[in-house]
C-alpha cells in the first residue's frame, strides 16, 4: 500500500508546488511582491520500518520576503522604492502596524500617504525645526500626511556677506559717519539683504560701510522701513549693529570684526558672518549675500530624499523637512507572516521590529519615485511548471504501477 | 579664440552684422564718391570740426574783405580822377594867367578864370561814389563844398574882410588906389585865413577833416575817404576865389599884377599839394592791391586746407565701393551656401 | 538576473530614448530662438541595470553671460549718448551734412558760422559806414546769431527734457524686469528644489538679465540653491531676495543750470555728480551722463558765447569823466539792467536777442549801430560818434577787433578760458563733434563686442543642429536595437510557452 501512498502524497505536493507557482506567475507585476519557494520533505516512517524506503514527501511554502527586485523608475515623486533590506512601515485603518515593500504610496482625499493595499505609510514628524527620536520606538509613529504643512514662515537667523572693499576710498570723517544717523552722514559703499521675522515679515537690511581710516571700516547695518523719505539718512531709529571692521594691510583679509550680530525687528538675533570680506585695491563688488529664512509661501509639492527625509516645497523656492520616514526590519524576514496586499505582519518567529533611517543602519535607502517590481521569474516559474507537471506525470507513473501490481495480485487469488 | 562648435544660431547670423556693415558703407560711400566729401562731415572731423569752421569762417571773412576793398578801390579811383581833374583846371588856369602877363589882356579874363575854375573845382569836390562824396572825410552823406554864388558864404566872408582892411566895399570905385604892398598884405594876411581853419570849415567845406577808416586786411587799417580840408583843395580854392574876387574889381595895374601873381603861386603850391594826395592814396590803392593779393593767396591756401579735411580721396572711395561690393557679393553667397551646409540636406530622402 | 528584468531594462531603454528624443526636438525647434541654451539628459544606470534620466540639464556658461551683460550694458550706455550727440551736433550742422535745412549760409546755422557772417557784415558795413542796407545787413546778421543760440540752447533743453523723460521710462522698465525676474527667480528655485525642468524658465532669467543689462550695466551672483542675485556694476543691490524698488522724479522741464533728479535704489542715488555709488553702464548712465554733464556743459558754452556777445558789443560812458556803468548794446537780453559778467552767464543763450532800438521793424534806429547809443536813444552818454558824421567806423571797427579780442570766459563750461569769442564759438563745436565722434566710435565698437560677447555665448550654449542630428542618429540606434532585443526575448518566452 505504501507506494500508493507515497505516490499519492508526491501528486499532492505536485499540486501544491503547481499551485504557488501559479500565484508567482499571478503575481510577476505586482509590486513589492516577493515570489513563493516551495520546499520537498522527504517523510519516513520511522517506528515501523526505519529501514523501509519511505512514506512519501511533504510540502511547505517560503515567502523569500529578503529578496530584492528591481527598483523602476517612476514619475510619481511619492512612490518609494526600498533598495537594501529594509521594510517600510505602515499601518492599516485600527493602527496595527505592518512592514510592506509596496511603496505605492499617494496622498488620500486628507492628504495621507496611502498604499496601492490601502496601507498608510507612517514616519516620524520633524516639523518646525524638531528632530526625530532617538528610541525609534514604534509608538512615535504617526501617518505621514503631506497636507499637514500649511502656510510656513522661517525667521532669519544666520547671514552671511562676501564682498570687497576698495582700500582706495575716502576716510570719512568721525562726525559724518552713519552711525550718527544725521542728515549729512556720508557713507563709501551700500548694500542690503533680505531677512524675515518671526512672522515671516521681510526686512531689508540695509548695510553701510564706511572708510574711517587706513584699513578700518565702520559697518552700520541698518532696517530699512526706518529710512528718512527718499530712502536715506536719518532713519528715525538708530544702526541695527554697528561694528569694526579691521582688514590686514599685508593680504587685505580682514582680521577682526565677524561676525557681526544684528537684531531683526520682531525677529531673531542673526549672526552675520563677514569673515570672507576682502579690501584690496578694486571696486567694492558683493559676491555674495545672503541670508536664510523665508516668507510665509504656501505648498506646492513634497519630495523624498534617499535618507528618507520628507520635505515641503514652498511657492517661494524654499523647503521644509517635515517628516524622517524610517525603514523597519524583523531578525527573520522570510518568517513574517503575510497579509493581503503585500503586508507583512511580525510574529513569534520572524521577531519584533526594529526600526533605522534608511542610508545609516543596514536598512538600505530609500529610492524615490521609483518601484520595487515583482521578483518573480517568469521563466523560472514556467520551468518548474514543467518540472511539476513531470514530476506529477511520474507519480502518476508510479502510482499506475502500484495500482497494476495490485491487479495482478487480485488476479492471483482465484 | 578657440572655437571647439559654432551654434546654428550663430551661423545663420554670422553674416547678417557683416552685410548690414557693407550696406551702410557702400550707401555712405555712394554719397562720398557723387559729393566728393565725407558723407557726415561732423562725425568725421570730431575734435577738427571747429578747426575746419574757423577755416571756413577766416575764408569767408577774407572773401567779405575782398569784396569790401573793391568797394573802396572805386571810391578810391573816383577820388583819384577828380583830383586829376582838379589838378588838370589849376594847370589850365596856371596857363592861362602866365600868358595874361605876357598879353596884358584885361581883368574880365581874370575875374572869368577864377569863376571858371571854381565852377569847375566843386561839382569835382562833390564827386560821390558808391553813395559816398569821396572828399567828405567822414561826413559822407553831406557834399563838402557849396556852389560859388554871389551870395555864398564864401564869398560875403571875402567881401566882409575886404570891408574890414580896407573900408570900402569891392566894388567901389576907391578900390583903385589900393597899393600892391597893402593888397599883397591884405591876401597873405586877412583874406589867406578865411581858407583855413575854422573860417574854410564855416565858409566853404562841411567835410571833416577826419577820414574814414576800414580794415583792408586783418590788422590793416587804411583811410578809405579824402577830405576838402586839404591844403591842396584849400590853396586851388583860394586861388580861384582870389581870381574871382578880384579879377572884376578896378585894381590898379599893379596891384592886379600882385593878384595874378599871389594867384599863380597858390595854384602852383596847391598843385603840389594835390599831387602829394594823389600819392598818398595811390599808396593805399597800392595797399589794397597788395593786401587782396596777399589774401587771395591765404585763400587759396585755406580752400586747399579745407579740401584736404573735406573731401575724400575719390580713387580711394571708388576702390572702396568696388572691395565693399564685391565683399557684400561674396557675402550672399556664403550666405547661400551655408545655408545648405546641413545634415538634414544628406539624411532626408 | 532573468528574463522578466531584460523587460524592464528594455523599457527603461526605451523611456530613456523618448526623453533624449524629446529633449533634441526641443534643442531643434529652439536653434534659431536667440539666447535659447541647449539642454542635455544626463543618463545613469539605475541599480537593477536599466538605465534612468538622471536629470535634463542646461548648458550655461556664467563666464560669458557676464561678459555679455556687461557688453551690452557698455553697448547701450554708448549708443544713448551717442544718440543724445547726434541730435546736439545738429545745432553745428554744417552745409555738407544733410539735416542742415535753414541754409542760411555755406557754412550752415551754428553759431559759430552765425558769428562769422556777423563779422563779415560788420565787415562790409565798415567800409560804407552811410548805407543802412548794410547795416540792415548786419542786423540781419545779428539776428540769425540769436535765433541760432536760442535754437541751440532750445535743443540742449530739448535733449535734456528727453533724456529726463527716457530715464524716466528706463526706471520704469527696470522695476518691471525685476518684478518679472523675481518670479522667474522663485519658479527656478522651487523647480530645482522638485527636480523639474527648469530650462525654459532659466533661458527667461537669462533673457530678463540681457534686457536689463541694456537698461543699466549689472552684475551677478549664482547662489547655491540655483538663485540669483543683481547687483548694479556700482555694486548697488538691485536684487536679493526680493526686487530692489528704483525710484526717479521726473522733471518735465528741464531750463538751463536746472538739475535734474537722481535715480536712486533705496536710496542709494546711482547717477548724478554727488552719487557715492554711480552706475558707469547701461542706457541709464548713458542717458544720466547726457542730462548731467555733456548737454549741461554745452549749454554753458552756448551761454559763455551769448554772454560774450552781450559784454563785446555792450557799450560805455563816453563823456570825458566816464561814471555810468557799461550797458548791453546791439545784443540784450530782456530785463537787461546791466552787463552780465561771464561767470554768471547761465541760461544767457536761451533769452539773448538783437535789442529793439536798433531794429527798424520795431521802431528802432540802424544807425545806432555806426553810431553808438543802442542802449539809451539820443543820449549823449552812451553815443561815440560825437559829430553824427555818416561815415563814421570808429565804432564798427571797435566791434570788429572786439570780436577777436581775448576775453576771459568761465572755465568751469570745459573750454580754455582765455580766446577770442570767434574761436570760443569754433572750440565748442569742436569740442561737440569730438564728444560726438567718441560717442559715435565707441557706440560701433562696443556693439560690435557686444555682438562679438553673443556670439561667444550662443557658440558656447547654442544648439548646432549637425551635433543634434547626430545625437539623434546615435538614440534611433539604439532604439532600433533595443526593439530587436524586445522581439528577441518576445521570441523567447514565446519557444518557452511553447515548451509547456
Amino acid at each position: 500500500m505504501s507506494v500508493m501512498n507515497t505516490s499519492a502524497s508526491g501528486m499532492l505536493a505536485d499540486t501544491q508546488w503547481l499551485s504557488t507557482i501559479s500565484q508567482n506567475i499571478a503575481n510577476s507585476n505586482t509590486t513589492g511582491y516577493k515570489n513563493v519557494e516551495t520546499d520537498f520533505t522527504a517523510l519516513v516512517d520511522e517506528i515501523a520500518s526505519p529501514n523501509d524506503p519511505g512514506m512519501g514527501v511533504t510540502t511547505s511554502m517560503q515567502t523569500l520576503n529578503a529578496l530584492q527586485g528591481s527598483v523602476v523608475s517612476t514619475s510619481t515623486s511619492t512612490d518609494l522604492a526600498v533598495q537594501g533590506t529594509g521594510f517600510f512601515v505602515v499601518s492599516d485603518s485600527s493602527g496595527d502596524i505592518y512592514l510592506t515593500r509596496n511603496g505605492s504610496f499617494t496622498p488620500n482625499a486628507s492628504g495621507d500617504l496611502v498604499n496601492s493595499a490601502g496601507y498608510y505609510l507612517m514616519g516620524y514628524s520633524v516639523a518646525s525645526g524638531a528632530t526625530a527620536p532617538t528610541n525609534e520606538s514604534l509608538s512615535s509613529l504617526q501617518k505621514v500626511n503631506v497636507n499637514a504643512a500649511g502656510e510656513s514662515a522661517t525667521p532669519t537667523s544666520s547671514g552671511s556677506l562676501v564682498a570687497n572693499l576698495p582700500s582706495t576710498a575716502v576716510p570719512v570723517a568721525a562726525a559724518k559717519l552713519p552711525s550718527v544717523n544725521s542728515a549729512s552722514s556720508v557713507y563709501t559703499d551700500q548694500t542690503s539683504v533680505v531677512t524675515y521675522d518671526n512672522l515671516g515679515q521681510a526686512h531689508t537690511l540695509d548695510i553701510y560701510f564706511t572708510n574711517t581710516g587706513s584699513n578700518t571700516w565702520e559697518v552700520d547695518v541698518f532696517d530699512h522701513a526706518d529710512a528718512a523719505a527718499g530712502g536715506s539718512f536719518p532713519y528715525s531709529a538708530g544702526p541695527l549693529a554697528t561694528e569694526n571692521l579691521t582688514f590686514s594691510a599685508t593680504n587685505g583679509t580682514l582680521t577682526s570684526g565677524s561676525p557681526i550680530t544684528v537684531a531683526i525687528p520682531n525677529g531673531q538675533k542673526m549672526s552675520l558672518d563677514l569673515s570672507n570680506m576682502t579690501q584690496v585695491a578694486s571696486a567694492f563688488n558683493v559676491s555674495q549675500a545672503s541670508a536664510n529664512g523665508n516668507p510665509p509661501a504656501s505648498l506646492t509639492g513634497v519630495t523624498f530624499s534617499a535618507n528618507g527625509a520628507l520635505s515641503y516645497q514652498y511657492s517661494d523656492g524654499t523647503s521644509q523637512i517635515g517628516y524622517q520616514v524610517p525603514l523597519g526590519n524583523v531578525p527573520s524576514p522570510n518568517n513574517l507572516t503575510s497579509l493581503d496586499g503585500g503586508c507583512l505582519s511580525p510574529n513569534s518567529e520572524s521577531g519584533a521590529i526594529s526600526l533605522g533611517n534608511p542610508g545609516n543602519d543596514g536598512l538600505g535607502s530609500l529610492v524615490p519615485s521609483a518601484l520595487e517590481s515583482s521578483t518573480v521569474d517568469l521563466a523560472t516559474e514556467l520551468t518548474e511548471m514543467i518540472q511539476a507537471q513531470s514530476a506529477y506525470e511520474a507519480n502518476s507513473k508510479a502510482f499506475q504501477t502500484g495500482a497494476n501490481l495490485y491487479d495482478v495480485l487480485n488476479q492471483l487469488h482465484p | 579664440m578657440t572655437l571647439s562648435s559654432v551654434s546654428t544660431f550663430t551661423l545663420g547670423t554670422s553674416l547678417l552684422e557683416p552685410v548690414q556693415k557693407i550696406q551702410t558703407a557702400l550707401s555712405q560711400d555712394g554719397v562720398e564718391a557723387t559729393t566728393g566729401q565725407y558723407a557726415d562731415l561732423g562725425l568725421q572731423l570730431g575734435e577738427q570740426a571747429g578747426f575746419e569752421l574757423s577755416l571756413r569762417n577766416q575764408s569767408d571773412a577774407l572773401q567779405a574783405m575782398t569784396s569790401a576793398n573793391s568797394v573802396i578801390s572805386t571810391n578810391l579811383t573816383t577820388t583819384q580822377d577828380a583830383l586829376n581833374s582838379i589838378a588838370q583846371g589849376a594847370q589850365t588856369t596856371l596857363q592861362n594867367l602866365a600868358s595874361w602877363t605876357s598879353n596884358q589882356t584885361s581883368g574880365v579874363s581874370l575875374q572869368s578864370q577864377g569863376v571858371n575854375g571854381l565852377q569847375q573845382l566843386v561839382p569835382l569836390v562833390n564827386t560821390t561814389s558808391n553813395g559816398q562824396y569821396v572828399f567828405a572825410g567822414q561826413n559822407v552823406a553831406v557834399p563838402p563844398m557849396s556852389d560859388y554864388l554871389s551870395s555864398s558864404p564864401g564869398m560875403a566872408a571875402i567881401d566882409q574882410a575886404f570891408q574890414t582892411t580896407f573900408g570900402i566895399s569891392l566894388n567901389s570905385s576907391g578900390v583903385s588906389t589900393i597899393s600892391p604892398s597893402d593888397l599883397q598884405n591884405f591876401l597873405t594876411g586877412a583874406f589867406a585865413n578865411l581858407f583855413q581853419g575854422a573860417s574854410w570849415s564855416q565858409n566853404w567845406s562841411s567835410a571833416s577833416s577826419a577820414n574814414s577808416t576800414a580794415q583792408v586786411a586783418p590788422g590793416q587799417t587804411v583811410e578809405t575817404t579824402t577830405s576838402a580840408n586839404q591844403p591842396g583843395v584849400q590853396e586851388v580854392t583860394e586861388a580861384y576865389a582870389m581870381l574871382a574876387a578880384f579879377g572884376g574889381a578896378s585894381l590898379s595895374t599893379a596891384a592886379q599884377q600882385t593878384v595874378v601873381t599871389a594867384a599863380s603861386s597858390l595854384l602852383g603850391q596847391g598843385l603840389n599839394d594835390i599831387t602829394s594826395m594823389q600819392a598818398s592814396i595811390g599808396t593805399t590803392q597800392a595797399q589794397i592791391t597788395d593786401a587782396n593779393a596777399m589774401m587771395a593767396s591765404q585763400l587759396t591756401l585755406m580752400q586747399t586746407q579745407i579740401g584736404d579735411l573735406d573731401n575724400v580721396d575719390s580713387a580711394q572711395v571708388a576702390t572702396n565701393l568696388s572691395a565693399l561690393s564685391t565683399q557684400l557679393q561674396t557675402a550672399y553667397q556664403l550666405t547661400a551656401q551655408l545655408q545648405k551646409l546641413s545634415l538634414a540636406q544628406y539624411l532626408l530622402p | 538576473m532573468n528574463l522578466t528584468d531584460a523587460f524592464n531594462i528594455i523599457g527603461s531603454a526605451f523611456a530613456t530614448n523618448a526623453a533624449q528624443s524629446a529633449v533634441i526636438a526641443q534643442n531643434v525647434a529652439n536653434a534659431g530662438t536667440q539666447g535659447y541654451s541647449r539642454e542635455v539628459t544626463n543618463l545613469v544606470a539605475d541599480p537593477s541595470g536599466g538605465v534612468d534620466v538622471e536629470s535634463v540639464t542646461r548648458v550655461a556658461n556664467n563666464a560669458l553671460t557676464e561678459q555679455m551683460l556687461s557688453a551690452n550694458s557698455l553697448s547701450s550706455s554708448q549708443q544713448a549718448l551717442a544718440s543724445g550727440l547726434a541730435t546736439l551736433a545738429q545745432t553745428v550742422s554744417d552745409s555738407t551734412s544733410a539735416s542742415s535745412t535753414s541754409g542760411a549760409t555755406a557754412n550752415g546755422d551754428s553759431p559759430s558760422a552765425m558769428l562769422e557772417n556777423l563779422q563779415n557784415a560788420l565787415q562790409t558795413y565798415e567800409a560804407s559806414p552811410s548805407d543802412t542796407n548794410l547795416a540792415q545787413a548786419v542786423v540781419t546778421a545779428a539776428g540769425n546769431l540769436t535765433a541760432s543760440l536760442n535754437n541751440a540752447s532750445a535743443t540742449v533743453q530739448q535733449v535734456r527734457s528727453q533724456a529726463d523723460a527716457d530715464i524716466s521710462s528706463t526706471v520704469n522698465t527696470i522695476n518691471s524686469l525685476l518684478n518679472q525676474f523675481q518670479s522667474l527667480n522663485t519658479q527656478v528655485v522651487s523647480g530645482l528644489k522638485t527636480g523639474a525642468n527648469v530650462g525654459s524658465v532659466e533661458d527667461q532669467r537669462d533673457s530678463i538679465l540681457n534686457q536689463l543689462s541694456q537698461q543699466i550695466g549689472i552684475t551677478t551672483v549664482n547662489n547655491p540653491d540655483g538663485s540669483m542675485s543683481i547687483y548694479t556694476d556700482s555694486g548697488v543691490t538691485l536684487f536679493q531676495g526680493n526686487a530692489r524698488s528704483l525710484s526717479f522724479t521726473p522733471t518735465p522741464n528741464l531750463t538751463a543750470g536746472a538739475t535734474g533728479s537722481a535715480v536712486t535704489v533705496d536710496g542709494v542715488a546711482i547717477t548724478g555728480a554727488n552719487a557715492p555709488m554711480a552706475i558707469e553702464s547701461g542706457a541709464l548712465a548713458g542717458l544720466a551722463q547726457l542730462r548731467d554733464t555733456v548737454a549741461p556743459e554745452y549749454q554753458a558754452q552756448l551761454d559763455q558765447i551769448a554772454g560774450g556777445l552781450i559784454q563785446t558789443f555792450s557799450e560805455s560812458d563816453q563823456s570825458a569823466n566816464p561814471t555810468q556803468p557799461n550797458l548791453p548794446g546791439l545784443f540784450t537780453f530782456p530785463g537787461a539792467t546791466g552787463v552780465p559778467s561771464l561767470a554768471n552767464a547761465t541760461g544767457l543763450s536761451s533769452v539773448i536777442e538783437v535789442n529793439p532800438n536798433v531794429d527798424p521793424t520795431q521802431g528802432g534806429n540802424l544807425n545806432l549801430l555806426r553810431d553808438g547809443g543802442i542802449s539809451d536813444p539820443g543820449s549823449p552818454i552812451y553815443t561815440y560818434n560825437k559829430t553824427g558824421a555818416a561815415g563814421y567806423t570808429g565804432r564798427i571797427q571797435q566791434l570788429i577787433n572786439g570780436l577777436s579780442a581775448t576775453l576771459s570766459f568761465d572755465p568751469t563750461a570745459g573750454l580754455p578760458a582765455s580766446q577770442s569769442l570767434s574761436s570760443y564759438a569754433n572750440a565748442s563745436v569742436s569740442w561737440l563733434q569730438g564728444q560726438n565722434q567718441q560717442a559715435t566710435n565707441q557706440a560701433d565698437y562696443q556693439n560690435t563686442l557686444a555682438s562679438q560677447a553673443s556670439s561667444a555665448l550662443s557658440n558656447a550654449t547654442g544648439v548646432n543642429l549637425d551635433t543634434e542630428l547626430t545625437n539623434m542618429l546615435t538614440i534611433e540606434n539604439s532604439y532600433t536595437t533595443t526593439a530587436k532585443l524586445l522581439t528577441t526575448a518576445t521570441d523567447m518566452f514565446s519557444a518557452l510557452l511553447d515548451a509547456v
